[in-house]
């Protein structure tokens, strides 16, 4: 029970970390990433890389792993952050499955659907597997506060204020002289720097990391996680996906209770049951568990006066 | 030419799929991830009718295509209606989000064994020294015949007009006359037909599972942003071009990068021409 | 004889009523301009004659029927047409196609377009372009084909002149003038230049924070030495 426990709060503190980024992106700036999945498993391969077959430490392979990212968010974002919404989300759902398509494929690299075998990790030599799971915890949740100490610190300067006024209206802060495609980018690559950061220390915790890790259920999580939480709240990410993670290991003790359906269908219905709650929370509670908090604007939130009567 | 006539199939399939995406796209102004479950749906409707229930395939393709004006239709009044004028960002997550859920309870209630239609088995057609299979040859046919019936409606007759005006301008439509929710109840009933018809399509080509939401869902999406999103024709021609990239592909890299087809071809055409081939700038909110 | 008769009309968009108790009859045949400064509530009270405003009080009624039950659709059969200020063209249809879909339901589409071009000829080279593509004074003959394709009793036109260059602005309002008295068709117009609107209109109301301050003859209201403080709303 205790090693479960380990497991499921290592898990969780990966889900923080990849919350907390998708927050940024999408809760501060409005950005919608629907690539976080893809990210993710370019992190876990760069470091799992890195560390196995370049033989670096795992910090290397974390560092590798966040210089990735950031060149690959960068790319992304510079190909479609000049065009609307829309075009992100597509850009970046088909960036994930890319991703996932090339990792399957090129397995002189990367093992393809075999899996990579990952030895390094992110602990001191000879102690107990016991100790090594609490060690491998306690790194990953020094990721997950480090993280959300800079979300917080991120969200509360001047510059999280001008993220969320080009996320209620771009033209504002562009008529004010800022460069709202620099802040996009600069938001986007954080976030994409953070996801990788975490598929690293994910590939290190499980240590066989193959292309069917990183499928839409692990994106949908994600997201359900910042919009349970509340988009734009920093400690609502974390609480939503402490809630998504419980949700979804806890609902793995209802297995004994669903004696008539087989293991595909389990699995299906818990799928099932994670899609509609997503919907439902977007419809009945778009501002989540934890609101956002309400800022004072940077300009006075008059737009585009009524000209007429 | 072989491959000429493969990417024709492949665009066969694409076509009605990506012409119905385009519809609600208009319509709507959101991008409808959901394309993908939809064509899913309608590829297990029309195994359901044919194999366990022996009826021929024809007349699977014709229920599943009024399943999934069903689906469709059931989906925009019960997910998307009550979320109308929230930004299409939001839209676009309930659309995946949906995906998701339509894609696991096909899983839930068929299992993810790979299905099959029951079809007689028949030799191939021989147009001058090409071996063209009998099925391909009716999947092509069947697809433009759809494509063309469609793009007639919406061009020639009233209630097509009636549906490009709504699509243009739903507020000046009302103010005008038109019974605007029935217009567009009637869009998202051709939509979802058109999905039912790319899911029967699907399943003479493919192997009929579960986990063909994601790999038709890209390259419809693709093809109808290469159709430049605001005509019907577009996406048929933007269906082609993914067809031919596809093949292309395969023929060059290795067939299991057709799926990152899709990817490529968008981000191409978002780099060299925003609006797509065909059409105009879309407007937006 | 009137035939769109208003009393006491309130209305507003949901958030408080912007216009505070109207009083207005049109008969047919009549031209009637509706001046005002900005947010008089001029165009509101058009909209609400439309159904696209809420009426909340007073009485609404069109050859002694009352329209404040029917919707927009309803209350265009019934014969009160309203034609927009702007996007009031489909941009993506051609302008024969605007024409025809204006006249969803009715079994004589084409001897209504063929009406409607007779009664504005100027339309006629025009006839197969997409109307997103047409002049800004092209379009707003367009957008007034459209509403005349309802066969309206009363046409209630919101600033059919705004964009338009001052040779045009004559030019629109001359034929707004001429339709009435061809058609025997009430007009309402909402009207930004209150000078050319009240030398063709035959009467006219001076509205100030949503009620009428003034009304009679357009010509003599021209001729009111306050008509300035009045128009720019100094003397409410």
């Amino acid at each position: 029970m205790d090693a479960y426990l380990v497991a499921i709060l290592t898990i969780a503190g990966i889900y923080i970390i990849l919350a907390l980024a998708l927050n940024l992106q999408f809760g501060l700036t409005g950005l919608v990433n629907f690539g976080v999945v893809g990210f993710f498993c370019l992190g876990a391969y760069a470091s799992g890389i890195a560390t196995e077959s370049f033989h670096a430490p795992f910090v290397g392979g974390l560092c590798v792993a966040m210089v990735t990212g950031a060149v690959a968010g960068g790319l992304l974002a510079l190909l479609s952050l000049r065009l609307s919404g829309d075009f992100l989300a597509i850009v970046t759902l088909g960036f994930a499955e890319t991703i996932r398509l090339i990792f399957n494929n090129e397995d002189w690299l990367t093992g393809g659907p075999k899996g990579l075998l990952i030895m390094t990790r992110p602990v001191l030599a000879d102690y107990s597997r016991s100790a090594n799971a609490w060690m491998v915890l306690a790194v990953v949740l020094t990721g997950a506060v480090l993280t959300l100490a800079l979300m917080l610190r991120l969200a509360g300067t001047p510059y999280g204020r001008v993220l969320r006024a080009i996320r209620e209206d771009e033209l504002v802060p562009a008529t004010l002289g800022k460069n709202v495609f620099v802040y996009r980018l600069q938001s986007f690559v954080i976030g994409s720097v953070l996801m990788a950061a975490a598929g690293s220390l994910y590939a290190h915790y499980v240590q066989t990391i193959t292309p069917d890790n990183f499928t839409t259920p692990v994106a949908i999580l994600v997201w359900m996680s910042v919009i349970v939480g509340g988009p734009g709240n920093m400690l609502g990410s974390v609480i939503g996906a402490l809630v998504v993670v419980t949700i979804y290991e806890g609902s793995r003790f209802l297995t004994p209770w669903l004696g008539f359906l087989d293991a595909e269908q389990v699995s299906a219905l818990r799928f099932i049951v994670i899609g509609t709650v997503l919907i439902l929370v977007i419809r009945f509670r778009p501002e989540g568990l934890l609101p956002e908090p309400k800022h004072t604007p940077v300009v006075p939130a008059t737009r585009r006066p009524a000209l007429k009567g | 030419m072989q491959m000429f006539i493969n990417a024709l199939a492949t665009a066969a399939i694409l076509a009605p799929a990506a012409v119905a995406f385009t519809l609600i796209f208009t319509l709507f102004r959101y991008a409808n991830f959901a394309a993908g479950g939809f064509v899913t749906v309608g590829a297990f409707a029309a195994w359901t009718l044919n194999a366990p229930l022996g009826l021929p395939l024809w007349a699977g393709g014709v229920g599943a295509m009024g399943v999934c004006a069903g689906a469709v239709a059931l989906s925009d009044r019960v997910v998307f209606r009550p979320l109308r004028g929230r930004s299409g960002g939001t839209l676009l997550l309930v659309s995946i989000a949906l995906s998701f859920v339509i894609e696991n309870i096909i899983r839930f209630c068929f299992g993810a064994q790979v299905k099959g239609f029951d079809l007689p088995l028949t030799g191939p057609m021989v147009f001058a020294g090409l071996r063209v299979p009998k099925e391909t040859v009716w999947v092509i046919s069947i697809s433009l015949i759809a494509t063309l019936a469609v793009g007639a409606l919406l061009t020639f007759t009233p209630i097509g007009r009636a549906l490009r005006a709504v699509a243009d301008n739903a507020s000046l439509a009302n103010v005008r006359g038109l019974p605007v929710p029935g217009v567009e109840a009637f869009g998202v009933i051709v939509a979802g037909a058109l999905f039912g018809l790319s899911g029967t399509l699907v399943g003479v080509d493919l192997a009929i599972d579960p986990n063909l939401n994601w790999a038709i869902a890209i390259p419809v999406i693709a093809a109808a942003i290469v159709g430049g999103l605001g005509s019907p024709l577009g996406a048929a021609i933007g269906a082609v071009v993914i067809g031919l990239a596809e093949e292309l592909t395969a023929a060059h890299f290795s067939p299991t990068y057709k799926g990152a087809v899709g990817f490529v071809v968008i981000a191409l055409v978002l780099l060299l021409r925003p609006q797509g081939l065909l059409g105009t700038k879309v407007e937006r909110k | 004889m009137t035939l769109l008769c208003l009393q006491n009309l309130r209305a507003g968009y949901g958030g408080g009523d912007i216009v505070h108790g109207v009083d207005l009859a049109v008969a047919p045949g009549e031209m009637v301009a509706l001046v005002g400064p900005n947010g008089a509530g001029k165009s509101t009270l058009l909209k609400a004659i439309a159904g696209v405003a809420k009426v909340t009080g007073g009485t609404l009624t069109l050859d002694e029927r009352n329209l404040i039950p029917l919707t927009p659709a309803a209350r265009a059969q019934a014969g009160a047409v309203f034609m927009p200020q702007d996007r009031n063209v489909f941009r993506t249809l051609t302008v024969t196609e605007n024409l025809s879909v204006s006249a969803w339901g009715c079994r004589d589409i084409a001897q209504r377009r063929a009406e409607v071009t007779s009664l504005l000829p100027t339309m006629r080279p025009y006839m197969h372009k997409r109307a997103g593509g047409l002049s800004g004074g092209q379009r707003q003959m367009v957008a007034l084909g459209m509403a005349l394709m309802a066969r309206p009793r009363v046409l209630l036109v919101d600033e059919p002149t705004a964009g338009l260059s001052p040779l045009l602005v004559g030019e629109m309002l001359d034929v707004l003038r001429e339709l009435a008295a061809a058609a025997a068709l009430g007009i309402l117009i909402v009207e930004q230049n209150a000078r050319a609107a009240l030398e063709r209109a035959d009467r006219a109301l001076v509205l100030v924070d949503g009620r009428v301050v003034r009304s009679g003859s357009a010509a003599v209201l021209a001729q009111e030495p306050d008509f300035g403080a009045l128009f720019f709303g100094e003397a409410a």
